[in-house]
């Protein structure tokens, strides 16, 4: 029998997409869940937002379109990104 | 045809809505078809010789898409790309540039009349391509084209839509049934922006042609009624042409994008962009800031330099990763408004204040002080950066804005004589009107937090102040409506053009 999917907060990829956050924000005690969002860390803006995606590009090893970067507005909105770009990979 | 007129509040937007909902009952392909008809009704009665003009380019522009998402991996997909790109800006610089350029290069040439809504409709399309290009549009029938790019609440001037968020609800069979929810609520957000346009913007047209018409004639009071004036006129004007667009989309069973989010409430400059014609900021993010941002970020990865904290605050990492791209973002985005030397030390000016605005981020990286006093102080400077910028913005030439600022800052005298009681009357009215406003501006709630009970945007809305004034169907606020409409209807007697028109 089949066991149900692990929720978004438990899958292995939002272990390593904080440890991408830590690097980016040099903050070893910064916390995500897939509903963090830019309100939640202040220092999240334009630029950070591309550092964090080059950084997550480089982890994973996978490739973001300029034009996706737009639909990202939460960690889980990324970690799913990554999901579907590794799966197609 | 504009929104503040007869012709349309009282003939066009029922009749098309009334057809809408019997064309559905023949399908939803007829109700399409009968939304573009009247969308290039609505758009020629402007002015019917641009009429071929839009048609070639949603045709032109469809058949592009068709072809580079037919050959998707292969090498001449890019070409197709570039030459469509090239071929929606050559457009626009026929119509909006070439004068200036060949005046410029001393070969002057009469500027031809810019075809209404081109930088809109141009740009709207350019995105289709590039999103076709990376196979993220994914809705490519002819008509499901023509009605994103022809609707015409958006057609003239935005808000600017993005093909996922509108083709998906026009495919939708939710849409072509009537609801009197929607129809209720579409109403009220039309009716909001309606008294933004008529009872607030309008009426300080005056005191801002006057202004800007002899600017070395103004004292310290005349300049700051004048900067304020516009200021505010611009706002209400903008910001109620989005209402009425996202109420008129909502009648028709449609959400819209925010385009206006309190923007007068900034707390930095940043944060003003992220709440000013909010889809040309999300455009520009998506097509252009991203794209270069990326770029460099990727090749200091490749060349083993840091791209977290540590490296953007180093010379070179807030040169490659800040400077640039907000820079060339902002000189374009100022320029997209016209090829007035005015509209690029707009975007430059923006672009400084911006770069200010990362560096004190990031070099003093405190979280903002949450103390009233604090709020407002933000408050204060930020509304003081972009009020220079709209001064910039609105003056025919650079001189005439410097004449502006220089008399704001008192370099043409500090003199509030009057010539008779009269005049000291009427300045005094003009400037209690003005507070007035500033009260609307900073303690009001806005549209989207009036109307939050019926989700009136696709974008999520924060409580705003005063809970009581939150929309909801009943008698009272049907009401309060039926007088809004009576007293908007009745202040449409001069109509007068949208200030956005012009781009």
């Amino acid at each position: 029998m089949l066991s149900p999917p692990l929720a978004l907060d438990q899958r292995p990829v939002m272990a390593e997409l904080a440890d991408v956050f830590r690097t980016v924000f040099d903050d070893p005690d910064i916390a995500i869940t897939e509903a963090t969002c830019a309100d939640d860390i202040p220092a999240w803006d334009s630029m950070t937002h591309i550092a964090l995606v080059v950084e997550a590009e480089c982890r994973f090893g996978i490739t973001f379109a300029a034009v996706e970067l737009d639909g990202l507005r939460r960690v889980g909105d990324l970690a799913r990104l990554i999901e579907v770009k590794r799966a197609a990979a | 045809m504009l929104f503040n007129s007869y012709v349309f509040i009282l003939a066009f937007l029922p009749l098309t809505l009334a057809g809408f909902w019997l064309a559905a009952r023949c399908g939803r392909t007829v109700a399409g078809y009968w939304l573009v008809v009247a969308s290039v009704l609505f758009y020629g009665w402007w002015r019917p010789a641009d009429v071929p003009l839009l048609v070639a380019s949603v045709a032109t522009n469809y058949l592009l898409s068709r072809l580079i998402a037919a050959t998707a991996g292969r090498p001449v997909q890019s070409w197709l790309l570039a030459g469509g790109i090239a071929a929606n800006l050559a457009l626009l610089v026929r119509f909006k540039y070439l004068a200036t350029l060949l005046g410029l290069a001393g070969v002057p040439i009469a500027a031809p009349v810019l075809p209404i809504g081109i930088s809109f409709f141009t740009f709207t399309q350019i995105g289709f391509l590039i999103d076709c290009r990376q196979g993220l549009a994914r809705e490519r029938g002819w008509l499901s084209y023509a009605l994103f790019v022809t609707f015409f609440p958006h057609l003239i001037a935005g808000p600017i839509l993005h093909n996922r968020e509108i083709m998906p609800q026009f495919a939708a069979s939710t849409t072509y049934r009537v609801s009197a929810e929607n129809v209720a609520a579409g109403l009220a957000i039309f009716l909001i922006g309606l008294l933004k346009k008529c009872l607030l913007a309008d009426p300080l047209a005056a005191i801002v042609a006057a202004g800007f018409a002899h600017p070395q004639q103004l004292a310290l009071f005349g300049a700051w009624q004048t900067a304020t004036s516009y200021s505010l006129q611009l706002y209400f004007d903008f910001s109620g042409y989005s209402d009425m667009a996202i109420g008129i989309a909502r009648m028709f069973n449609l959400r819209f994008p925010a385009n206006f989010n309190s923007p007068y409430k900034s707390q930095s400059v940043i944060d003003y962009w992220q709440r000013w014609h909010m889809t040309l900021t999300r455009y520009l993010m998506m097509y252009l800031y991203n794209p270069i941002a990326l770029h460099v970020t990727r090749q200091r990865v490749a060349r083993g330099l840091a791209v977290n904290r540590q490296g953007q605050t180093t010379a070179g990492g807030f040169a490659a990763m800040v400077l640039l791209p907000t820079w060339i973002t902002l000189a374009l985005a100022g320029v997209w408004h016209g090829s007035g030397a005015t509209f690029l030390v707009f975007g430059l000016l923006h672009a400084a204040y911006l770069s200010v605005n990362h560096a004190w981020r990031l070099f003093r990286p405190r979280p903002p002080g949450q103390h009233p006093a604090a709020i407002v102080k933000r408050i204060a400077v930020t509304y003081g950066c972009v009020l220079v910028g709209s001064v910039v913005f609105r003056a025919p030439s650079l001189w005439s804005a410097g004449q502006v600022l220089g008399a704001m800052l008192g370099l043409h005298g500090v003199s509030i004589g009057f010539a008779d009681a009269k005049e000291a009357m009427r300045a005094a009215a003009q400037a209690a009107w003005i507070a007035t406003l500033y009260v609307i501006v900073w303690a009001a709630p806005n549209t989207q937090q009036i109307m939050r009970a019926c989700g009136p945007t696709l974008d999520a809305v924060r409580p705003g102040p005063l809970p009581w004034l939150t929309w909801r169907t009943s008698l009272p606020w049907a009401a309060a409506l039926g007088c809004a409409a009576a007293v908007g209807l009745s202040a449409l007697g001069g109509t007068s053009e949208f200030l956005y028109f012009q781009f």
